[in-house]
C-alpha cells in the first residue's frame, strides 16, 4: 500500500513547478522547488527532522527529552512537528514583537512558547537568544537545536533537496538560486549540487540590511551593512556556520519593496501563493537575468506558504504604510451594491432547495 | 473540484477566454477557484458575508480576486444578500460563470477522478470504511461512487455537526428546519440539500458536537503532527463515536479537508476555546487547589509592625489581611510597608497595625476567572480574598497568577 506512517513521512519530495509568466523576459526555462508542500509549510521542515535525527543519534536527546529553539517562525512549526511524532516537549523563546498568531501556531502544535523581551541585546540574560542558552542548561534532557551553528541544518539539505533537484532535472539544471537566511539550504543543497556537476552556478540573494552579500565579496564581516530590513526569514546580521562561501557563485542583494512587490506577483500571476523571501528570489534572478543564456536551467526555491505574510505583503493597508504602493491596487469596481452599514444577525439563514437525492 | 468545475465549464462553453469566475465564498473553494483562475488567465469575483474575518479576504485578494463584502443581516432572498449578488452578477457581467459548489456536479466529478481512485490505489483496494465530514456532499458522494463501483462493500460514514439537517434528512428523507441552529464547527453541515448528494451510496450519518470536534482538532495536531481544520477532528470524533462497528482487519481511510493554519485564532487559540466553554477557564478555586491548601496567614490589628515583618518573614509572603474579631478590616503589604519607610514614617516598627492599615483585599467569588483576578490585582492591591463553602479566606497573590497564567 501507498501509505505515509506519520506526517514526517511527508517531509521533501517538493513539486518542481515551471514559471510561465514572471520569468517570461529570460532566455531560459526557471523552475521553482516549491517548499510550502512541506507539512509545516515551509522547506525548515527538512532541517528540523535532520537536526533531531542527529540528535538522536548522538545522544542528545533521549525520549521524553526536551527541544528547544529560539524561533517564532517556520522552524518553530517543523520542530514542533517532529516533536509531536516523536514524543519530545518543545520550548521555543520568541521576542515580544512577534505576532500572536505564530505563537498560536506553535501552542496548537503543543510547544510551550515563552515571550521575552526585544529591546534588549542579544547578550541581555532576558534576550531571547540568552533564555533559550539558559534552559538548554537547567532543563535535564534538553537539545538546544540552533539551526544556525548546527550542520545538520545544511545535511538535511544535501541529503534531501539536492538529490530531488539533480533527480527532477535529470541533471539538465545549471544554475541553482536561493535566498539565504541561516545558510543551511544554500550550501546543502549547493554541496550537493556541485558534486554531481561542479559547473552548476549556485546564486545567494540578500535582502539590504544583511551583511551577508558584503561578507561574500570581500570576507569581511562589516557592521555597517546591517540596519533593519522587513524582508522576512532570509539575511542575517552574523555568520552562521551552516555557510561554506566556496559553494555560492554570486550574491545579489534585493530591496524590500521590489521583493514585496514580486511576492504579490508570484500569487497573481503564477498561482504559487508564497512567503516574501519567494519575492526576493525571483527578483535576484530577475536583476541576474543578463548572466542567463537559452539554454540554461534555472532552479528557484521558494521557502515557505503566503498564509503566514497574509498580514503583511498580501494586505494592501501595509504596503501602503511600508511605502511599496502608491495608492490602493485594483479598486473594487462600482457595482452598485447598496450595503446597509448595521443590523442584527438575520432571523434565519436558510436557503430552500427542491430535496434532491432521497432514499 | 475547483480545477473541475473550471474545466467543465469551459468544456460546456459556459467561460471563454477573460472571463470571469463567481461564486459566494470566503473559504477554501474561493481558493481553489482563484488559484485555477490565475493559472488559466480569468478574473474572479467572490461575495462573502461581513463576518468572515480579513485575514480570509486578504488570502483571496492575494490572489488577484475581487472580493465584494456582503451584510449577513439580511435574508438570503434579499437582494442585497451574498447568494443573491452573486447570481445577480452572473446575469449581468458577460461571459461570467457562476461556480455554485453546492449544486454543480463538476463537484463530485472531481471527487470520483482524483480522490476515488488515489484511496483505492493508495490501499491497494483494501480500504473498508470511508469517513468524510460532509458538506457541499461533492467529497463524499463523489469518492463514494468510485469506491463502491470497485467495491459495493466498502462503508461510506458521513459526519455532520450538530445544528446541520443533512443527518435527519438522511435517515427520515425529511427536510426538518427544526434541526438547523447556528453552530460553530467550519465548513461542514448544512441548512438544505445540496444537489451534490445521492444519500443512496452513504451508510450512515453521524453527529458531532462543536465542542468534541474541536478538542479533537486540537488533539490531531498535538498528537499526530496533523495540522488541520475544524471539520477535521469533527471526521476522527465521529469515527470515534461509532468505533463499536469497527473490527480488527477493517481498513478505514478519513479525508481531512485543509489546512490548520486558517483556524489559528480560532479552534487553535485557548481564549477562543474558552469563551465559548469548550475549555474549562481557570479560576480563584483551581488556583488554590493547584497550589495545595494551606492556612491563611493574617495580622491582628493590634499587632506591631514588627511583628507583621516577622510573620512575612516567616512563611515567605507579602500580603498580610488584617482581621479583628473574625472580621477582615484591611491588609498590610510589604510593598505598602516598603513605601512608607521610603516615605520617612517615623517609628514605623513600633507603629500598630492598625495605624498603617491598607485597604482590604477585595473579596470574590471562588467560581472568578483568572482573567477578573489578574485585573483585580495591580500595583495598590496585591491579592484577593475569597471565601470556601465552610466560611475560611483563602488568598491568591500577584505570584499565584503569574504562576497560573504561565501554566
Amino acid at each position: 500500500m501507498d501509505i505515509k506512517n506519520n506526517i514526517l513521512e511527508t517531509i521533501g519530495r517538493t513539486p518542481l513547478i515551471r514559471l510561465n509568466k514572471l520569468t517570461k523576459g529570460l532566455p531560459c526555462t526557471v523552475l521553482a522547488k516549491v517548499e510550502y508542500f512541506n507539512p509545516g509549510n515551509s522547506a525548515k521542515d527538512r532541517m528540523a527532522l535532520k537536526m533531531v535525527e542527529i540528535a538522536e543519534k548522538e545522544g542528545k536527546l533521549r525520549p521524553g527529552g526536551t527541544i528547544i529553539e529560539c524561533t517564532s517562525g517556520n522552524t518553530g512549526t517543523g520542530l514542533a512537528l517532529v516533536a509531536a511524532v516523536k514524543g519530545y516537549k518543545c520550548i521555543f523563546t520568541i521576542t515580544d514583537k512577534q505576532s500572536k498568531e505564530k505563537v498560536d501556531i506553535l501552542k496548537a502544535l503543543g510547544a510551550e512558547v515563552i515571550v521575552c523581551p526585544c529591546n534588549v541585546e542579544v547578550t541581555d540574560p532576558r534576550s531571547y537568544y540568552s533564555m533559550a542558552r539558559r534552559l538548554a542548561k537547567e532543563i535535564p534532557n534538553s537539545f538546544h537545536a540552533n539551526q544556525y551553528d548546527n550542520l545538520a541544518n545544511r545535511l538535511a539539505h544535501y541529503e534531501t533537496t539536492g538529490p530531488e533537484i539533480w533527480e527532477q532535472t535529470d541533471g539538465k539544471i545549471t544554475h541553482l538560486v536561493v535566498g539565504a537566511g541561516t545558510g543551511g539550504t544554500i550550501t546543502g543543497t549547493a554541496m550537493y549540487l556541485k558534486e554531481k556537476k561542479a559547473a552548476i552556478k549556485v546564486w545567494g540573494i540578500d535582502p539590504y540590511g544583511s551583511l551577508l552579500t558584503k561578507y561574500f565579496r570581500t570576507g569581511e564581516i562589516d557592521m555597517n551593512e546591517v540596519h533593519p530590513y522587513v524582508t522576512q526569514g532570509i539575511g542575517q546580521d552574523f555568520l552562521p556556520q551552516n555557510y561554506d562561501m566556496k559553494y555560492v557563485d554570486a550574491f545579489e542583494q534585493v530591496n524590500d519593496k521590489d521583493a514585496a512587490l514580486m511576492t504579490r506577483r508570484m500569487a497573481r500571476e503564477e498561482g504559487i501563493f508564497c512567503g516574501y523571501s519567494a519575492g526576493s528570489a525571483i527578483q535576484g534572478l530577475l536583476q541576474l537575468g543578463h548572466l542567463l543564456k537559452k539554454d540554461h536551467l534555472v532552479v528557484v526555491i521558494l521557502h515557505d506558504h503566503g498564509s503566514r505574510y497574509v498580514g503583511k505583503v498580501y494586505n494592501d493597508l501595509w504596503m501602503l504604510e511600508k511605502g511599496f504602493l502608491d495608492r490602493f491596487p485594483n479598486p473594487t469596481p462600482d457595482r452598485n451594491i447598496a450595503m446597509p452599514a448595521t443590523g442584527n444577525f438575520p432571523k434565519s439563514f436558510v436557503r430552500f432547495y427542491e430535496p434532491v437525492g432521497k432514499k | 473540484m475547483a480545477v473541475r468545475m473550471v474545466e467543465v465549464a469551459e468544456q460546456e462553453g459556459k467561460l471563454k477566454p477573460g472571463g470571469t469566475i463567481i461564486e459566494c465564498t470566503s473559504g477554501n473553494t474561493g481558493m481553489g477557484l482563484a488559484l485555477a483562475a490565475v493559472v488559466k488567465g480569468y478574473k474572479c469575483i467572490f461575495t462573502t458575508t461581513d463576518k468572515q474575518s480579513k485575514e480570509k479576504i486578504d488570502i483571496l485578494k492575494a490572489l488577484g480576486a475581487e472580493v465584494i463584502v456582503c451584510p449577513t443581516n439580511v435574508e438570503p432572498d434579499d437582494p442585497r444578500s451574498y447568494y443573491s449578488i452573486a447570481r445577480r452578477l452572473a446575469k449581468e457581467i458577460p461571459n461570467s460563470f457562476h461556480a455554485n459548489q453546492y449544486d454543480n456536479l463538476a463537484n463530485r466529478l472531481a471527487h470520483y477522478e482524483t480522490t476515488g481512485p488515489e484511496i483505492w490505489e493508495q490501499t491497494d483496494g483494501k480500504v473498508t470504511h470511508l469517513v468524510v465530514a460532509t458538506g457541499t456532499g461533492g467529497t463524499v458522494t463523489g469518492t463514494a461512487m468510485y469506491l463502491k463501483e470497485k467495491n459495493p462493500k466498502v462503508q461510506i460514514w458521513a459526519m455532520d455537526p450538530f445544528g446541520s439537517l443533512l443527518t435527519k434528512y438522511f435517515r427520515t428523507g425529511e427536510l426538518d428546519m427544526n434541526e438547523v441552529h447556528p453552530y460553530v464547527t467550519e465548513g461542514i453541515g448544512e441548512d438544505f440539500v445540496p444537489l451534490n448528494y445521492d444519500m443512496r451510496l452513504i451508510d450512515v450519518f453521524e453527529q458531532v458536537t462543536d465542542k468534541d470536534a474541536a478538542l479533537m482538532t486540537r488533539r490531531i495536531a498535538r498528537e499526530e503532527g496533523l495540522f488541520c481544520g475544524y471539520s477535521a477532528g469533527t471526521a476522527i470524533q465521529g469515527l470515534m463515536q461509532l468505533k463499536d462497528l469497527l473490527k480488527k482487519d477493517d481498513l478505514v481511510v478519513v479525508i481531512l479537508h485543509d489546512h490548520g493554519s486558517r483556524y489559528v485564532g480560532k479552534v487553535y487559540n485557548d481564549q477562543w476555546m474558552m469563551e465559548r466553554g469548550f475549555m474549562d477557564v481557570l479560576t480563584f478555586k483551581d488556583i488554590i487547589a493547584s497550589r495545595g491548601t494551606k492556612r491563611l496567614i493574617t495580622a491582628a490589628a493590634d499587632q506591631t509592625v514588627t511583628e507583621a515583618f516577622e510573620l512575612m518573614q516567616k512563611y515567605h509572603i507579602e500580603n498580610l489581611p488584617v482581621m479583628n474579631e473574625g472580621q477582615l478590616i484591611g491588609a498590610i503589604s510589604e510593598s505598602g510597608l516598603f513605601s512608607r519607610m521610603m516615605t520617612g514614617t517615623p517609628d514605623l516598627k513600633s507603629k500598630k497595625i492598625a495605624e498603617v492599615l491598607e485597604k482590604p483585599y477585595p473579596v470574590v467569588g471562588f467560581d472568578t476567572p483568572l482573567e477578573r483576578l489578574s485585573s483585580l490585582i495591580n500595583r495598590e492591591n496585591g491579592a484577593v480574598l475569597g471565601k470556601d463553602d465552610s466560611g475560611n479566606y483563602h488568598i491568591v497573590t500577584k505570584y499565584d497568577v503569574i504562576q497560573a497564567l504561565g501554566a
